[in-house]
């Protein structure tokens, strides 16, 4: 092959840019830590990486609810344990009513039991922190009225006598269980409804079983003196308690459940965190490696180039 | 004979001078000089020699290099170009990887990472939506997100056809360039005809000149050439069978003749046309006739990737991301409209006013066809969150079954737009897809380049001046001429010898 002056200078150059685009690219990688940026740097990669990401946005997406039911969850089962306190309570005194008590000691019973209920009412119509009735169903929104009465709208209404007693509790939300996605396919129970059937059912009222019913009727009948009633009510109060034990025992499986799921998927987040890191990040130790290769190179091919371009028969013609 | 050798060498010099002097200049054809003897003398003893004469200066070409070469041209100036454009369409999609913030349990949901994230977030806000329907804070999401949604879409479309447009605009301009090349090279043909008219001279300058606009012109698009006995140059569009005629002899487009052409852009999806003059007839100016399409130079990729990469409703991204938009308005609205609003009421409205996407935002509209462009979130949601259906069952504001329904869609591929994929996927497999043909077009130009390096080569290394040579060359014709001038000083010093005598 003929060697022109001109093969030389343009191939120098052609061969400068390869290189030089080389290190450019390891420069960049090195610079921002990523050894793919846009889709063409890779497109497996890149896709690989943004399914992850995609992945990983789901899996938050899921935290954010499983984090949202472990609040109500555990506002559930707070309620749920001090409806099994007052229930024991009340249970304990029905239990005292059995012993040779006079009619004082009975009225003193008698108001205990009053306040028992009073305090079941007032856990039933409980709210969450953003106003939302804990035991009312989906029915129920916070400042709702009866449109009967306009009188506010709760889950459990109370009837009372002309000494402010309760004489009477009326459920006014629904049954309707609201079932939340905690993964993919996986659903749970968000919350726990004040009157239902089933098991678990209602916390309050699950058919027979009516922690209100229970409590008016011990209240009078320890009011009345009517020590062997009182006595009596001690099975009726014994399936609420069972009842409220079901709820609790169920509350608490989905605890444990919920805090499960969120390992499982926070360990999924950063399983999804190390696979994107994998495909997309920089191999510092090769990238800098590979630069000092390709420095070595575009050096080389300088002092090539300096060298053979400096040579011509130019040079050695004589001066007149 | 003495000064008739001076004479040569002298010119023989004078080459070599005028090859140093053009070594850099492009696609310049060194010059050699033609020597042979003079035509003897019959003497007595026989034929006697008369020295040295130039019968010519010959100009060192490979015309099948130079046939191959624009070829080569065209098509490395396709790949380089598509490859360009396509990369800056990449960038307009905005989707780098450096954008994506590291997600952990307790990190916001609201990132910047692109359509991905937009398109998750948006999910994301209604499955958190579902555990408190009557949450104003999470209806706001959900607004908020759809609104991120409906502008990046608006945003890349938009962006997608403001790319388009500059692209054409390119392509006007790279037009009107080739057809003020195709003038040149006609203008030169008629030059060189002229000079080369006896047969014994070649114009050997302007052929360089000449072969110089061809390979400009071949970056533009293809053409095949056809070089003429009388040494014009016959160039077509395409191939040399069937293609355009682009130049005849000394008429081109901006000639008025009977074989003149002129290429123009042909309508908002452009192609290649004839305009102006046919059979010596000016025509309306627009009234333009179809001509081969090139398929290389920097025409044909920016045409693709304006027809083809970038498209239209019916192809290439725009039809993409039209396909996105219109697959998740038409997920959304499907599930949106069977459900009720925190107030009760059915967010179906028979005028198709309550849709969650609008294309439009005149409400009453029946809904329309929903593109990146047009899409939105329905006004009257933007405005009042509570008209967001979340429960699926009137009368149950805390029922949030449907926004848990919309939240799963996310895994929905029934979307008739987007042929059996997910919106992620869709999404995800347009990026793909862009990016695959970005890498296969730079590796194609890569490839072209090594080819063309080595064309270059092969020919520089025929027609190419080399300096060690001539400089070679000028010793020797140097050493000639100074040997011919010592045979003449010689001769003086016979003839002073001679004179001498008497």
């Amino acid at each position: 092959m003929r060697i022109t002056s001109n093969i030389f200078p343009d191939s120098l150059s052609t061969q400068l840019q390869t290189i030089q685009t080389s290190i450019l690219q390891d420069q960049n990688a090195i610079s921002s830590g990523l050894k793919v940026n846009v889709a063409s740097d890779d497109p497996a990669s890149y896709e690989g990486a943004l399914q992850m990401r995609a992945s990983q946005l789901q899996t938050h997406g899921y935290i954010n609810v499983a984090q949202q039911m472990q609040q109500r969850t555990q506002l559930n089962y707070n309620s749920a344990t001090q409806l099994q306190t007052i229930v024991t309570n009340a249970s304990q005194l029905a239990i005292q009513a059995g012993g040779a008590l006079n009619s004082s000691d009975m009225q003193t019973l008698s108001v205990q039991v009053n306040n028992l209920l009073e305090q079941s009412v007032a856990l039933g119509n409980s709210q969450d922190s953003t106003g939302n009735y804990l035991f009312g169903g989906n029915y129920l929104r916070p400042g709702d009225t009866d449109p009967a009465t306009t009188a506010a709208y709760v889950p459990f209404s109370v009837t009372r006598n002309g000494s402010n007693q309760i004489t009477a509790v009326t459920y006014r939300g629904n049954s309707n269980v609201t079932q939340l996605e905690v993964a993919p396919g996986a659903k749970m129970d968000f919350n726990v409804v004040g009157s239902g059937s089933g098991s678990p059912g209602g916390l309050f009222i699950n058919g027979a079983s009516n922690v209100f019913t229970q409590l008016i009727t011990l209240r009078n009948d320890l009011s009345a003196g009517n020590a062997p009633a009182a006595q009596a009510t001690l099975s009726g109060i014994n399936g609420v308690l069972n009842n409220v034990s079901t709820v609790i025992g169920a509350t608490s499986a989905n605890l444990d459940r919920l805090n499960m799921t969120q390992n499982d998927q926070t360990q999924q987040l950063n399983q999804d965190q190390t696979t994107i890191s994998n495909l997309t990040s920089a191999d510092y130790a090769s990238t800098v490696l590979d630069l000092n290769s390709k420095q070595n190179s575009l050096q080389a091919a300088l002092q090539a180039g300096s060298k053979i371009l400096n040579l011509s028969l130019m040079n050695y013609l004589p001066v007149p | 004979m003495a000064a008739n050798a001076l004479d040569v060498q002298q010119q023989a010099i004078e080459v070599t001078g005028q090859n140093i002097a053009n070594v850099d200049t492009p696609n310049y054809s060194r010059e050699q000089i033609q020597l042979q003897t003079s035509t003897p003398l019959a003497t007595t003893l026989g034929q006697q020699g008369t020295g040295v004469t130039a019968t010519g200066i010959e100009q060192i070409r490979s015309s099948l290099l130079d046939s191959q070469i624009p070829g080569g041209i065209s098509s490395l100036s396709y790949y380089n170009t598509k490859s360009d454009l396509m990369t800056q369409v990449q960038t307009s999609l905005d989707q780098p990887l450096s954008s994506l913030n590291s997600l952990s349990s307790t990190s916001a949901t609201s990132t910047s990472g692109g359509l991905t994230d937009d398109i998750n977030n948006f999910f994301s806000a209604y499955q958190s939506l579902s555990t408190d329907p009557t949450s104003s804070v999470l209806r706001q999401q959900v607004v908020s997100s759809a609104q991120i949604v409906a502008t990046a879409l608006n945003t890349i479309g938009n962006s997608l056809i403001t790319t388009q447009t500059q692209i054409g605009t390119d392509v006007t301009t790279a037009v009107n360039a080739a057809n003020t090349i195709l003038a040149n090279i006609a203008s030169l043909n008629q030059q060189i005809s002229s000079v080369e008219v006896g047969g014994t001279t070649k114009a050997n300058d302007l052929r360089d000149q000449r072969q110089q606009l061809v390979e400009t012109l071949s970056q533009t698009f293809d053409i095949s050439t056809h070089e003429e006995s009388n040494g014009s140059l016959t160039v077509r569009l395409g191939s040399a069978q069937g293609g355009t005629l682009l130049v005849s002899g000394n008429y081109s487009g901006n000639t008025a003749s009977a074989t003149t052409v002129k290429l123009a852009v042909n309508g908002s999806a452009p192609t290649m046309a004839l305009e102006g003059w046919t059979g010596g007839v000016a025509e309306t100016v627009g009234n333009l006739t179809a001509v081969t399409q090139p398929s290389a130079g920097t025409v044909a990729a920016q045409l693709n990737v304006i027809n083809s990469v970038i498209g239209d409703g019916t192809t290439g991204l725009v039809q993409n991301y039209d396909n996105i938009a219109a697959g998740l308005a038409n997920l959304v609205d499907t599930v949106h409209q069977t459900g009720f609003t925190l107030q009760g009421s059915p967010a179906y409205n028979t005028a198709g006013s309550a849709s969650f996407f609008d294309n439009d935002n005149i409400p009453g509209n029946a809904l329309g066809t929903v593109t990146a462009r047009n899409i939105q979130l329905n006004s009257a949601i933007a405005a009042d969150p509570t008209q967001i259906a979340a429960s699926d069952t009137a009368g149950q504001p805390l029922n949030g079954n449907l926004a848990q329904t919309i939240a799963d869609l996310k895994s929905n591929t029934t979307a008739p737009q987007l042929g059996g994929q997910t919106v992620s996927n869709y999404y995800l497999n347009t990026l793909t897809s862009l990016a695959a043909n970005i890498q296969s077009t730079t590796n194609q130009g890569s490839t072209q380049q090594l080819v063309n390096q080595q064309l270059s080569q092969q020919r520089d290394s025929v027609q190419g001046v080399s300096l060690d040579q001539e400089t070679s060359n000028l010793m020797i014709y140097q050493h000639a001429y100074e040997a011919s001038a010592r045979l003449m000083s010689t001769i003086d010093s016979m003839m002073q010898t001679l004179i001498q005598i008497q």
